[in-house]
């Protein structure tokens, strides 16, 4: 395989020189293509589609874009949200599989990139082949096809993250780091186009039920708090106390029922509201209180009769913004570490995080998934929201596991609608950590750094 | 009259008999940035030369700095400890300070060679600029606090304070060099300016007092480092109030200089500037702090002297630093100022690890917390939340030196990576350098044999003041984060990329910006009578001119720290300073 994999890729990143010449020549062509038969099982792909689709730009999209479709939901607007996944997502592909070519030969050879690089390059391929979307059931068809490749590419984050974890010593950890920030912010952002639109089409298909319709569900176009997977109303102070909840929860079940768990403490204006998507900002919340829990507990003693140290929780609203800031008593973040804890491969634990990232098959890199649920036992009260989409828990991994990437892939949420995420240590004493979320929802996805775009 | 007379001398006694041309090259080269071997080589060679020749002046600084001892010595008769030291030279000085002019040493009589208070920069000989050029090109040593502890505890023994003279005596013309170099190559209309002129000269001045001693062997007895002691003193002073003239002349020079250029020049040069004040001072204290009140002998070195024992200085470096100490000292004082202005004073509390040590210069960190607790005292006041106390959070952590190949490269996401530690210097992309090695040009036998000289006496005089240098020598670092948590209503977000800018450059005086608290608002009606009736380091200096944060940042990354300022607008603001200090119990 190594071999096939050599050739199709020095074919590939030289594309301006080669293509042209295979087209001109059907007998080079031929050739090629004949040595390639013997030699691997992969499928021929023509570098003219992938080249074709890299020329085109992504076009982020904005949370209230996002929710436009949603509004006064019609046939015609959910073809047009279908059509916009299906040509958005092979361009978005396109680019990430052009940035993986322009690695290092030895870190695409890795079995694990090796493996996302396949995955991604027949996604592209299926959905590139997708013709343009006329009717509901096109569209039913298409929302079958989206749903199998979310499913897919769920172990995507275990093998980027192990793959650049081996392949740390060949490439400079800068480099390593921005490649994988990159492929995961480009993941969030298809995986959000897609989910939102399997979401709608949902919607569509099921007038009389709308999911929540407990509240204010029933009118589709005014009072509605979700359109798609946006929720319009997050409100700061409930999102942190369904997560501190269920952090505490996963404490318990992972230290015992009678080991204490620090208080979570709310302050400032907790009533902030604001579109967002759900799973985004829990999962952000949601490692950062588990980091903070799980310090707490482990610089305070687990003795039941010991009172820890409470985290306080500081939301706080500007005009453009809403602040999270967490403190914790947890002892800081140890100097050795802390240079290196927005790193996806950097730092001195990386040999065990490599291991137990090794444990985890799959990872939707959402809250839920922490926890072990038996018999897919939905846990969060907001579970029936997510109506079967890929964000529901459909992998686990032990809460106490640590991997390293919690901070990282929080930054990558964080930045990912324009928010900001850092943290202060203390050390010995605790952290401080800050999150920043962009309030207005008007903000266009951050879909690469800037440098990469430059390479397009 | 005096001074032209003593600049032709002291020119004459570094004659520079060729390759005027060479010169330019040499100070090319420097700005660039690289010091190139070919360069320092050149300057070891021609630099040499120079101190080969005989010194006529040097009779003259002779006599001239023997007629200043006695001021000096009655000076610091009644300095008890080193942070007295420091303080009571600025403020000696302040208070002489003439209205015209920041004259350089006050104390000094009238014979002194001051240079002019203003007019046209002082004329210079090819000679001189070669040399200051050839000095420039020197690696600078980056200072560090266990170099700082290194000749151990006063009272030290003659040997270890001549070792410590000679070292400053090296190391400092490189420092003062590059500060002339530097302002050489701001634009002309800059310099012509009466208050910056005046410091340049300064600046040519203290280089010439300090070139005019003897290259070699120097100083060999206790009377040679008293002379030499006594320059030094004569220039510290001379530079204690500068900050106010330079902030002046660039406010005066606006127009004619981008604000990049000033704010570039200004953090370098108030940073180079901590760090030769303190190598200076730091020389002084212990000067000080070794010879008995007769200013000639030296006490034996027995544990015996009360002074010894009872102090926890090592020169301007407290040894057994307490940050709750500092900082309730602070609060008090910054109280009073608002008791006083306001008529309310917010409650401070301090918590986390309040019996925290560190070696570290308790007068850099009295300047910051200074600082910040009254920008935290007056956004809190004007905030109408002066019931919400201001905590104050210490946490203190012992170092592990930890090894990984892979990590030598610096981390932008770290807020304090070890590699910041040599970034202290003036300019980037200096060679580091050991410190002894390569300081002097052309000496590199001697400066080897120094080396050993210093390593010997630790080893094996047997001088009975081993002990401390030794637990000294193998300290760890410890990492102090000091986290001021304020009600105060944060930094408007407009304000926020301003606040460790010098004001002067982002602010037009004319207009008040703020009502935000006090943070990277034009301070004018602020506390700042604060920093005027203070006197500490800098803040008698620098009262309204909105150096505050950025000088405090300065301050805490000059060791390898740094201040970060996080804000939660419409609440409070969240101060992170970090420290590295030593960690002298290990």
């Amino acid at each position: 395989m190594s071999k096939a994999v050599a050739f199709s890729l020095s074919r590939l990143t030289r594309p301006s020189s080669l293509a042209p010449a295979y087209s001109r020549s059907p007998l080079l062509l031929l050739r090629l293509v004949s040595k390639r038969s013997i030699s691997t099982h992969q499928p021929w792909r023509p570098s003219s589609a992938l080249e074709e689709h890299v020329a085109r730009e992504a076009r982020p999209i904005s949370l209230r874009q996002l929710t436009f479709f949603g509004r006064n939901l019609t046939l015609e607007r959910l073809l047009d949200s279908a059509n916009y996944v299906r040509t958005e997502l092979p361009t978005r592909l396109a680019h990430r599989i052009r940035d993986m070519q322009r690695l290092p030969y030895v870190v695409v050879t890795n079995p694990n990139i090796s493996k996302v690089y396949e995955t991604y390059y027949e996604s592209f391929e299926q959905l590139r082949k997708t013709s343009e979307i006329k009717s509901s059931e096109e569209n039913d068809k298409f929302c079958q096809l989206i749903k199998k490749m979310l499913n897919n590419n769920l172990s995507v984050i275990p093998d980027l993250a192990i793959g650049v974890l081996e392949c740390r010593d060949f490439v400079p950890a800068a480099e390593l780091d921005n490649f994988l920030k990159t492929m995961l912010k480009s993941r969030i952002s298809r995986r959000t186009i897609a989910e939102q639109h399997v979401a709608l089409t949902e919607t569509f298909n099921s007038p009389f039920f709308y999911p929540h319709s407990e509240g204010n569900g029933v009118d589709h176009t005014n009072g509605v708090d979700f359109v798609g997977e946006v929720f319009l109303k997050c409100n700061a102070r409930e999102v942190v106390e369904k997560c501190g909840k269920l952090c505490q929860d996963l404490s318990r079940q992972a230290n015992g029922p009678d080991t204490p768990v620090p208080e979570i403490i709310i302050e400032g204006h907790p009533e902030a509201t604001f579109p967002y998507i759900p799973s985004h900002l829990e999962y952000i919340i949601g490692e950062l209180l588990r980091n903070s829990i799980q310090a707490t507990i482990e610089r305070h003693g687990s003795d039941p009769k010991t009172k820890l140290p409470p985290i306080n929780v500081l939301i706080c609203q500007t005009q453009q913004f809403v602040i999270f800031r967490i403190s914790d008593q947890g002892g800081g973040i140890p100097q050795d570490i802390f240079p290196h804890i927005w790193s996806f491969s950097k730092g001195p634990r990386r040999q065990k995080q490599l291991q137990n990232i090794s444990l985890v098959p799959t990872m939707s890199a959402t809250l839920q998934e922490l926890f072990h649920t038996s018999a897919g036992e939905v846990i969060d009260k907001n579970g029936k929201r997510r109506r079967g989409t890929s964000l529901a828990p459909l992998s686990h991994r032990p809460p106490n596991l640590r991997l390293g990437l919690g901070l990282p892939l929080s930054r990558v949420y964080a930045e990912y609608w324009a928010g900001s995420l850092k943290l202060h240590s203390l050390a010995s004493y605790g952290v401080d950590t800050i999150l920043q979320i962009n309030k207005l929802g008007n903000n266009l996805e951050r879909l690469v750094e800037r440098r990469n775009l430059d390479g397009i | 009259m005096a001074m032209a007379s003593s600049r032709y001398i002291c020119s004459r006694c570094f004659p520079c008999p060729r390759n005027r041309n060479t010169n330019l090259y040499r100070r090319l080269d420097f700005n660039s940035g690289s010091a190139s071997v070919f360069a320092v080589s050149r300057g070891f060679s021609s630099l040499s030369l120079a101190l080969r020749s005989p010194g006529p002046p040097r009779s003259i600084c002779q006599s001239r700095s023997q007629s200043r001892s006695s001021n000096r010595s009655q000076h610091n008769r009644n300095v008890t400890s080193p942070r007295a030291t420091a303080t009571s030279s600025s403020s000696s000085s302040y208070s002489t300070q003439s209205s015209q002019s920041v004259s350089s040493s006050s104390s000094s009589s009238s014979s002194s060679p001051s240079p002019r208070s203003s007019g046209p920069p002082q004329s210079r000989t090819p000679s001189f600029d070669r040399e200051v050029a050839q000095l420039a090109t020197l690696p600078l040593h980056p200072l560090t606090l266990s170099d700082l502890v290194r000749f151990g505890k006063p009272p030290l023994s003659p040997d270890l304070l001549l070792a410590s003279a000679s070292f400053t005596l090296r190391v400092l013309p490189i420092r003062i060099a590059r500060r002339i170099l530097s302002l050489r190559n701001l634009p002309y209309i800059v310099v012509s300016n009466p208050h910056i002129s005046q410091i340049y000269n300064n600046y040519l001045h203290s280089l010439r007092l300090l070139l005019s001693f003897p290259k070699e062997n120097f100083p060999s007895s206790l009377k040679e480092e008293a002379r030499f002691n006594d320059v030094l003193s004569e220039i510290v002073d001379t530079h204690s109030n500068t900050i106010p003239s330079l902030a002046r002349g660039f406010s005066e020079c606006k127009r004619y200089v981008a604000p990049d250029v000033t704010t570039d020049f200004l953090e370098e040069h108030l940073r180079a500037r901590i760090g030769t004040r303190l190598l200076a001072e730091q020389h002084l204290a212990l000067h000080d702090a070794s010879l008995t009140s007769d200013g000639h002998t030296l006490p034996g070195v027995q544990a015996t002297d009360p002074k010894a024992s009872l102090s926890t200085y090592i020169g301007t470096i407290d040894t057994h630093l307490n940050p709750t100490s500092i900082v309730k000292y602070c609060a008090d004082f910054v109280g009073d100022i608002c008791d006083m202005k306001y008529g309310v004073r917010p409650t401070v509390i301090v918590d986390g690890m309040t019996d925290a040590k560190v070696a570290y210069v308790p007068s850099h960190l009295e300047y910051i917390l200074t600082e910040l607790l009254k920008n935290a005292f007056r956004a809190t006041i004007e905030k109408g939340n002066v019931d919400k106390p201001i905590i104050v959070t210490i946490a203190s952590a012992g170092m592990e030196r930890y090894d990984d190949g892979s990590d030598s490269d610096s981390d932008d996401e770290g807020s304090s990576s070890p590699t910041k530690m040599l970034e202290n210097g003036e300019s980037s992309g200096m060679q580091q350098d050991d410190w002894f090695s390569g300081v002097r040009p052309g000496t590199e036998v001697q400066g080897d044999g120094l080396k050993s000289d210093i390593l010997g006496i630790y080893g094996s005089s047997g001088t009975g003041d081993s002990s401390g240098a030794d637990t000294i020598r193998a300290e760890a670092a410890r990492a102090v984060t000091i986290r001021i948590r304020d009600r105060g209503g944060g930094i408007a977000p407009e304000h926020l990329p301003l606040i460790f800018k010098y004001s002067f450059t982002t602010f037009n005086n004319s207009t008040t910006v703020g009502g935000n608290g006090g943070y990277g608002a034009n301070d004018a009606g602020g506390l700042d009578v604060i920093s005027t009736a203070m006197n500490e380091v800098e803040s008698s200096t620098i009262a309204g001119l909105g150096f505050g944060m950025g000088l405090s940042r300065s301050y805490a990354q000059f060791f390898g720290g740094d201040l970060k300022v996080e804000s939660l607008f419409g609440w409070g603001t969240d101060v992170y300073l970090g420290l590295r200090g030593l960690d002298v119990d290990r």
